[in-house]
């Protein structure tokens, strides 16, 4: 896979919702593209292309002061949401022309994920847990391979899983036995053509109450994955 | 009185002016140039440390090298408080110690990768990184089941320690080496609150993270 032959017209999963805390900036990568995270303190999230309109500098070094994101470098300041630059310290009283905007990606929040997209999806991420399930996100794992070579490997088995199956080239899904019987499912986020980020949620009417045993489990089988990929593939 | 021996650039250096700036404590601060002038090679200096290396602290006579040994003996000396490197249970000082080994590694592999790419050191750069990125992975996935566990610091649920000193100089300066911190989205998180600290300073290449959410 080509970062060119990827759709731009779909969601990818960058980050569980719950670590894009609040005054901070986070940095992700899609499809080649380094974005900006950041969340305002309104709760709003924001991912924007990781590169100051004025000098090129990573806004991902910036500063998130609650309504607006600041550049490290001269101090520019853009507004959550529009991206629009609306402060330029070295010209107090100047009002930034419109061109002064950082460039914004589309970016929703569902199912415990912040999700990108670089084009326009016609529908909404959606995840299908049925109810009266539980589901708990795991800490994504970063992997320094192809997600065509990630989906492969997962289609090819899981821990304590019946059946893994695809359901497009960077969603996959596994049926549970075990102790949590229900379903993990694997969304792939590739970072570039040499990247992807495996995101994952476990879904399950019988969840512990104390998930911490769960996360460390699923982190080892994961870690595992990785692991072995990048040795196989000479990239670790 | 205290005397620094420091080059504004040395990450090991900036560890101690960290602990000394949350110590409240004032210091003279002597400048020795490690590039280009190498005065950390130089017979002066050498007589100071044989081993040529920054930083050197000097308190009144007392004269005390690396950076791990100087940041436990300045907590242990004027920490009242017993914050910065507590007192009384066993297992809290062994996970710190094994945070402070787990900085001279980061010394030994993001350090001197940043040095050979800025100041010209000799090493193989390629080889450096690829260590440099395996110890991210644990020091993020520490730091991602700490989080999970409701703690802040890498050794200490609440209050940070020599430990988040010692560590955080390397980790800052990773870019400088060429070593991205962009798959270490827990790591970023931590660097945050780490600078958060009171009385928090930052060096060339560091900067502060603004004011957190109150």
């Amino acid at each position: 896979m080509s970062e060119a032959s990827v759709s731009q017209d779909r969601w990818f999963p960058l980050m569980r919702s719950e670590e894009l805390v609040p005054r901070h900036v986070a940095q992700a990568r899609l499809l080649g593209q380094e974005i900006a995270l950041w969340r305002d303190d309104a709760g709003r999230a924001n991912g924007w292309e990781n590169r100051c309109p004025h000098r090129g500098v990573r806004l991902s070094i910036g500063i998130n002061d609650g309504l607006h994101l600041r550049c490290q470098y001269h101090g520019w300041r853009f507004a959550s949401g529009s991206g629009q630059c609306s402060f330029i310290p070295a010209h107090p009283d100047l009002v930034p022309a419109e061109a002064f905007r950082a460039h914004v990606y589309r970016l929703i929040e569902r199912d415990g994920y912040v999700w990108a997209s670089l084009g326009n999806p016609l529908t909404l991420p959606s995840i299908d847990i049925p109810s009266r399930w539980q589901s708990i996100t795991l800490r994504s794992i970063a992997v320094n391979v192809a997600v065509r070579s990630v989906a492969a490997a997962l289609d090819s088995g899981y821990p304590d899983a019946a059946t893994v199956s695809v359901i497009d080239e960077f969603t996959l899904r596994a049926e549970m036995t075990g102790q949590e019987p229900g379903f993990v499912l694997f969304l792939l986020q590739p970072m570039s053509d040499a990247a992807c980020l495996i995101h994952a949620l476990v879904a399950s009417d019988l969840l512990p109450g104390d998930g911490l045993s769960l996360l460390r489990r699923h982190n080892a089988a994961l870690t595992a994955l990785r692991d072995r990929l990048e040795a196989e593939a000479g990239a670790s | 009185m205290i005397r620094l021996y420091d080059d504004a650039l040395s990450g090991n250096c900036y560890k101690v002016r960290l602990l000394l700036s949350a110590l409240g404590l004032g210091y003279d601060r002597h400048p020795i140039e490690l590039y280009p002038a190498r005065e950390h090679k130089s017979d002066a200096f050498l007589r100071i440390n044989p081993l040529g290396e920054l930083p050197v602290l000097d308190v009144d006579g007392l004269i005390l090298s690396g950076s791990q040994a100087i940041l436990v003996y300045l907590a242990e000396k004027y920490d009242a408080s017993a914050q910065w490197w507590p007192a009384g249970d066993p297992a809290l000082r062994a996970r710190i110690l094994q945070w402070l080994g787990f900085a001279e590694r980061l010394n030994a592999t993001v350090g001197q990768a940043r040095l050979h790419e800025a100041m010209f050191y000799p090493g193989d750069i390629n080889a450096l990184r690829h260590e440099a990125h395996r110890l991210f992975r644990v020091l993020d996935e520490h730091i991602w089941f700490a989080e999970a566990a409701g703690d802040k610091f890498l050794a200490s649920r609440t209050l940070p320690t020599v430990a988040d000193i010692a560590c955080f100089p390397f980790v800052m300066l990773s870019e400088e080496g060429g070593i991205s911190r962009l798959a270490y989205p827990a790591i970023r998180r931590w660097t945050d609150r780490v600078k958060r600290m009171a009385n928090f300073v930052a060096m060339p290449g560091i900067f502060d993270a603004g004011a957190a959410l109150v």
